[in-house]
């Protein structure tokens, strides 16, 4: 029998174990100038996720992220990070976290191994071992020793992801991170973050414009359009095979084919007919179709992916 | 080691890893070897003291330098991008600006060492170290060693008030050329203005930072070159100038929002 301590996550109800959320935006607002960036972002993110963070170019995203890190100061409201609040307890709210903020700038002039040094020797708790781990965890051994001003784009997001788990963050963010990866850093990336996630407990709060991305990474995603806070939904990671959806499918003779399933099976819309089936039944109804001699010119699933209602939800992907 | 020394090493390591700053140190150096060697074989009937004054002429370069370093120290993080990975590490923002600054410090001193040993070295010995008997302009004009070494320290005084105004540019502005420009105008217009305000005919030339900056002028008169004037005022106005200069790069460094 196991012995659930105070400091054990407590079960909830309704999403099962959660913790204290590692971020805590608490109506936070920034203002530039006359322009508001960020209207009143009230958002928790849960502990041990990768955490996206969805948006168009200019919602905000890089202002958030920018906030989280103490780089920036709210107009209005707060941010904590793990308890802390970033703005009144900024240095032991940033030790929390590791960051990239946009690119992963490093002094060029440096060895990649030096940069590492200097982000080594502004804490306590990085010994001389954890950067030659971290330095082969990320595949840089062979390239540590050459100045960063040699590295391709890739190197460079790696080293840049490198110097944020150094000291082993609570809280990992990271802004646009496959941005100059190939798709096969991207896949390791994806791998590493699950890897990171599961072993040591670190939460990921990742920034992206693209969904697709987002989809195969991310345990929940927040979705911000023009500074404000849209939508925060969870993804699963497998597709529901079994789910009815909407299904339309372009026919010669709409009315004869709608006959064919009874008249209370489906609708005819825009001269196509609609139904609601799994995936086992477009097959059977194709089948069905084919034999009575309809001929089928098409089959589309209606039911919108989330990439459609994201762009729906942002405007058509509109930079606003 | 997370102790504050370590910041202050970082920012070392970033002076020193720089190809520039050993250009910087190998042009110090030829010139503080070169300047006796040159005097060596133009005039005999010196010694080393005038030696080491007349290479005081060149104390423009270590101050020059000092600035320049001092221009890109926040500039060029934000223009690198550096400073967001620089900024999100347990510490305050006033604690990594100081760290910067007493790198910079440091490293001007660091000239100022460079220039005037290899000077006195290259001049031991080439005119020897005995009393200069032979030394036209110390029989004349007194102790040549105590108004070098005043010289010297009144020149690092001066090359300090430049260097922070440097540093104060560049934590302001956040841009390189900007407070490198700046800060050499007014190296070079300082003379022109004090002139122009002439602190023997108004007050207000007094407290203008040009008028003090030269602290030799002590040296020789207890006025000061306009005569109305004195050390203890001139160190006053310079302190108050200093304070200034530090409290903005601070205050602005502390305050504004990163977005480099």
């Amino acid at each position: 029998m196991e012995i659930i301590s105070d400091k054990m996550p407590h079960l909830n109800e309704t999403s099962g174990i959660v913790g204290e959320p590692v971020v805590r935006f608490n109506n936070v607002v920034k203002r530039i100038g006359r322009k508001t960036i960020i209207e009143g972002l009230t958002l928790d993110v849960p502990p041990g996720q990768v955490f996206g963070f969805l948006g168009p170019n200019g919602s905000g995203k890089t202002t958030t992220i920018r906030m989280m890190t103490g780089l920036m100061a709210p107009s209005a409201g707060d941010i904590l990070v793990c308890g802390r609040s970033i703005t009144r307890e900024f240095e032991q709210a940033i030790s929390q976290v590791g960051a990239i903020v946009e690119n992963p700038e490093m002094y060029g002039f440096l060895s990649g191994y030096r940069n590492l040094q200097q982000y080594a020797r502004m804490r306590a708790d990085v010994p001389k071992e954890r950067i030659d781990e971290v330095v082969r965890f990320m595949g840089l051994e062979h390239r540590i020793r050459d100045k960063v001003s040699t590295y391709s784009l890739g190197m460079r997001q790696r080293l840049g992801v490198a110097q944020a788990i150094l000291h082993r963050p609570k809280l990992l963010i990271l802004d646009e991170p496959t941005n100059g990866l190939d798709p096969q850093g991207i896949r390791e990336l994806r791998d590493y973050l699950r890897e990171l996630t599961r072993l040591e407990g670190t939460t990921v709060f990742v920034s992206s414009h693209l969904l697709s991305e987002m989809e195969l990474m991310c345990d929940t995603v927040a979705i911000i359009q023009a500074g404000r806070l849209i939508d925060v939904r969870e993804l699963h990671g497998e597709t529901d095979l079994e789910a009815a959806v909407e299904v339309a499918f372009e026919v010669d003779r709409p009315e004869e084919a709608l006959r064919l399933f009874g008249d209370g099976a489906g609708e005819i819309r825009e001269s196509r007919l609609i139904v609601k089936t799994n995936r086992e039944g477009i097959a059977e109804a194709n089948r069905r179709l084919v034999q009575a001699g309809i001929a089928v010119y098409g089959i589309r699933m209606l039911t919108r992916s989330l990439e459609d209602q994201f762009l729906e939800m942002t405007g058509g992907g509109h930079i606003v | 080691m997370s102790n504050f020394f370590g910041l202050v090493h970082n920012e070392n390591v970033k002076i020193y890893a720089r190809v520039r700053t050993w250009i910087m140190l190998g042009i110090i150096a030829l010139t503080a070897l070169l300047m006796p060697v040159l005097m060596y074989f133009v005039s005999d009937e010196i010694g080393l003291w005038s030696v080491m004054n007349t290479l005081l002429l060149f104390k423009f370069l270590p101050t020059v330098f000092a600035i320049a370093v001092a221009a890109d120290s926040v500039a060029g993080e934000f223009a690198r991008g550096t400073i967001k990975l620089l900024l999100i590490r347990p510490w305050s923002r006033s604690k990594v600006l100081l760290a910067k600054y007493l790198s910079l410090v440091l490293f001007m001193l660091g000239l100022f060492t460079l220039f005037t040993g290899l000077g006195l070295l290259a001049s031991a010995i080439l005119f020897g170290t005995g009393s200069a008997s032979d030394d036209l302009l110390a029989q004349i004009s007194g102790s040549m060693s105590a108004y070098f070494w005043w010289s010297l320290l009144y020149g690092i005084v001066e090359s300090l008030i430049y260097m922070t105004m440097a540093f104060m540019f560049s934590a302001v502005f956040r841009s390189n050329s900007l407070a490198v420009a700046l800060t050499i105008i007014l190296l070079f217009m300082g003379n022109v203005i004090t002139l122009l305000v002439d602190p023997a005919k108004y007050a207000i030339g007094r407290y203008l930072l040009f008028a003090n900056l030269d602290l030799t002028q002590y040296i020789n008169s207890a006025t000061g070159q306009h005569g109305v004037m004195s050390l203890g005022f001139s160190l006053a106005v310079l302190a108050v100038y200093y304070a200034v200069f530090l409290g903005l790069a601070f205050w602005v460094f502390r305050k504004r929002d990163v977005a480099a």
